[in-house]
């Protein structure tokens, strides 16, 4: 599922432009790292692909469908959009089955057999009924992507998936996140301040500088 | 809120009646000094109690100190209405007290004069600046006290040189909170006579039925607020000091000597004991003289009363201040300081001000009733939602919702957006993530706010003396009544069952917690 992006502007001072006709297209199946430095507005464009802000102007499809434009602004919630959070914002009232769960919306047995896939796909089986502060921080960020996979989402989006870890940790989890994610063959935006993060992850690396 | 004051500014446009200008010309001028005397007296007397108290706790060790530093809270249990009944029977003409006074002076003391109201006031209220200056000096880095050890400052030099200018911001904003319930009391005040702008604002309503009257001293009672609220503006925004590195040590405690432990035992002691235990024990002195009698009807019907209303306003404060802290959250910063101003204004507006506003709103709304009503039905409905519960517990919604806010606000604020946000992402509308992720992570929150308010409802005198219902009576209003009748024994109990409860809820929210891991 392609993902499109046209003439993409933002600004969060009416004078200070922080992104400026910004265009980028990614290929179904593709994992693509946007690299730039600390408060270029990488998070920024992510969180105007999911929809949490508003651009100012330009287009974004995601699998042929608009999802913003001048006429269109579909809610954050009907875009069909994974994401992984820097800090993983696992719900810590739920335990890792439910927080898999959460954005499914099947039938019981469905929901079941998902997160015993989920689970064997980051090897936590022993682990669905921890809280996430019972586990480390590698095994809080895989069941963050199990959560983000789950519902099957059109598009990835991966926000500096790896600043939380120490790097012993780091070169174990990029090689891990990376078959996951081309094992499931979900389109894939990742951004990240690490060249090695984004060299080892990516099919292709953009160098961000904002505006 | 703010609608709604807008009759008392427009009050000053409507001509006075003779009893206000009668009031004016008897009453005001003893009004202004009596609150001025007030103000001054406990805003020295209360930092002075509170700060002291707060340095000898966080800044040295001694036996016990870990008990009394939370024992020092407990006068916040107790009304100052409550203090004054029992300090006017302890300083009784016959007591021990007036004799050692009369042999010592020579003279016996008044129990009910203004000095006697600031030292009640100052007793009762000391544990707010003594609650902010402690929080305040536990996050104080160790490194600014040892530097100024090094330079040979002595112990009374280290509070006055160091501590006071360290901490003036944190005193002037709690001296602040307690000079806001000392303009809204009214049992206190009106127990011992004292002419304030509260005992005018009660007088214009209670005597003359006049809700204009009322209005005007509302309007003076105002004034007087944002003088104040003014003043703690221009002398603690001068004063703010940042820190120059982020590396802090928190403090260590000092030893002291046998001669000053006993010296610090003495004065936080005795702090304790006038504040709590003497009252306390005056109190079970006359529950246990009086309960025979006392426990009765009127007693359990307070309680359920008490128990129903400051449930039922609690809930619903619950209900908006997370409806209007999720308005705020995902707006920009002006929105939400817009939003925390209206809640906080509630709170900086004194009871009986609320309660006179709140009468002309329910009388403007019941005669909108009673238009839709003549003009539908044909009949008049007369007075439908005044004099009703509901009056009463809007009231106690707009009082207290600034408690409620804060307490949902400062939980949304630890918790941040992620996980909103993770939740809209994984397909979940606005209804569906406040019920599943924003409620079940705000619950600490919600209790803590839920038993602050409950609290601050069940102590609530001013308000529901004006607004209540016909013969309905809270644990507060049943021990004014017993002590306007001159049978202050007879509210012991019921005043003992408010203490207990406040002691409670003090005790559950500042002993120390384990932490339980959740939300690492």
């Amino acid at each position: 599922m392609d993902v499109e992006i046209k003439q993409l502007q933002f600004r969060y001072h009416p004078k200070e432009p922080l992104i400026e006709s910004f265009s980028l297209h990614v290929k179904e199946g593709e994992i693509c790292a946007i690299q730039g430095l600390s408060g270029s507005g990488k998070t920024t464009l992510l969180r105007l692909i999911t929809g949490l802000e508003t651009p100012m102007g330009g287009e974004i499809s995601i699998a042929g469908s608009v999802v913003f434009n001048q006429q269109v602004n579909i809610a954050p919630e009907l875009r069909a959009i994974g994401m992984v959070f820097q800090d993983y914002a696992l719900f810590p009232h739920m335990t890792v089955g439910q927080n898999i769960a959460f954005g499914l919306q099947r039938s019981k047995e469905d929901t079941k057999t998902i997160i015993e896939q989920m689970l064997q796909l980051i090897g936590l089986q022993a682990h669905e009924h921890r809280f996430p502060y019972e586990l480390s921080g590698g095994q809080q960020q895989r069941v963050a992507l199990a959560r983000a996979i789950a519902p099957n989402p059109k598009l990835l989006l991966l926000d500096e998936p790896f600043s939380n870890l120490d790097n012993d940790l780091k070169q174990q989890i990029r090689k891990e996140l990376r078959w996951i994610i081309k094992l499931y063959g979900v389109t894939t935006i990742m951004v990240t301040h690490d060249a090695q993060d984004a060299s080892v992850l990516a099919d292709r690396i953009i160098e961000f500088h904002g505006a | 809120m703010l609608i709604a004051l807008i009759p008392v500014l427009f009050v000053v446009f409507t001509p006075s009646t003779d009893e206000y200008r009668l009031l004016v010309e008897t009453r005001l001028q003893t009004s202004i000094t009596n609150t001025i005397i007030l103000l001054g007296g406990v805003g020295l007397l209360s930092a002075f109690l509170g700060s002291t108290a707060a340095w000898l706790v966080s800044i040295y060790e001694f036996k016990g100190r870990a008990m009394l530093s939370w024992m020092l809270m407990l006068p916040l249990a107790i009304p100052s209405y409550i203090l004054a009944y029992v300090f006017v029977d302890v300083l009784r003409f016959s007591s021990p007290i007036q004799t050692v006074s009369y042999s010592l002076l020579g003279r016996y003391l008044n129990p009910m004069s203004l000095t006697s109201a600031i030292v009640l006031f100052s007793l009762g209220l000391y544990p707010y600046v003594y609650v902010v200056v402690r929080s305040f000096l536990s996050r104080q880095s160790a490194t600014m006290f040892d530097a100024a050890r090094l330079f040979g400052v002595k112990r009374v030099k280290l509070f006055v040189g160091y501590g006071l200018p360290l901490m003036r911001a944190s005193i002037i904003s709690s001296v602040v909170l307690v000079l806001m319930e000392v303009l809204s009391d009214y049992g206190l005040v009106d127990y011992f006579g004292i002419v304030t702008f509260t005992t005018l604002i009660f007088g214009s309503w209670f005597r003359f039925r006049q809700i204009t009257t009322a209005l005007r001293f509302s309007l003076w009672l105002l004034i007087v607020v944002f003088v104040v609220l003014g003043a703690e503006r221009l002398f603690s925004n001068k004063k703010r000091f940042a820190y120059a590195t982020t590396k802090m040590r928190s403090l260590r405690r000092m030893r002291l000597t046998k001669a000053q432990q006993t010296g610090a035992w003495v004065y936080l002691g005795g702090l304790l004991l006038v504040s709590f235990i003497v009252p306390l024990g005056q109190l079970l002195v006359w529950a246990s003289q009086t309960y025979l009698v006392s426990i009765n009807l009127n007693l359990g019907q307070a309680i359920v009363a008490t128990l129903s209303v400051a449930l039922t306003a609690g809930v619903s404060i619950l209900a908006l201040t997370i409806l209007l802290a999720n308005v705020g959250r995902h707006r920009p910063r002006l929105v939400q300081t817009i939003l925390l101003r209206i809640t906080l204004f509630g709170y900086s507006v004194p009871g009986a001000v609320v309660a006179v506003i709140m009468l002309l709103l329910f009388q403007r709304l019941d005669a909108a009733v009673d238009v839709v009503a003549i003009s539908v039905f044909g009949l008049s409905r007369g007075l439908f939602l005044s004099g009703t519960i509901l009056m009463l517990l809007s009231a106690y919604v707009v009082r207290f919702m600034a408690i409620g806010y804060q307490a949902i606000e400062s939980n949304y604020q630890k918790i941040g957006t992620n996980f909103t946000n993770a939740s809209y992402l994984l397909g979940k509308g606005k209804l569906a993530t406040l019920w599943s992720v924003d409620v079940p992570m705000l619950l600490p929150g919600m209790a803590s706010a839920m038993i602050l308010v409950t609290i601050d409802i069940i102590k609530e005198l001013p308000l529901t003396l004006v607004l209540r219902p016909f013969n309905f009576n809270t644990l507060a209003t049943l021990t004014h009544r017993y002590a306007a009748e001159e049978q202050v024994a007879m509210g012991a109990v019921a005043a003992l069952i408010m203490i207990a409860l406040s002691s409670a809820v003090i005790y559950t929210i500042s002993r120390p917690r384990k932490d339980s891991g959740y939300g690492r």
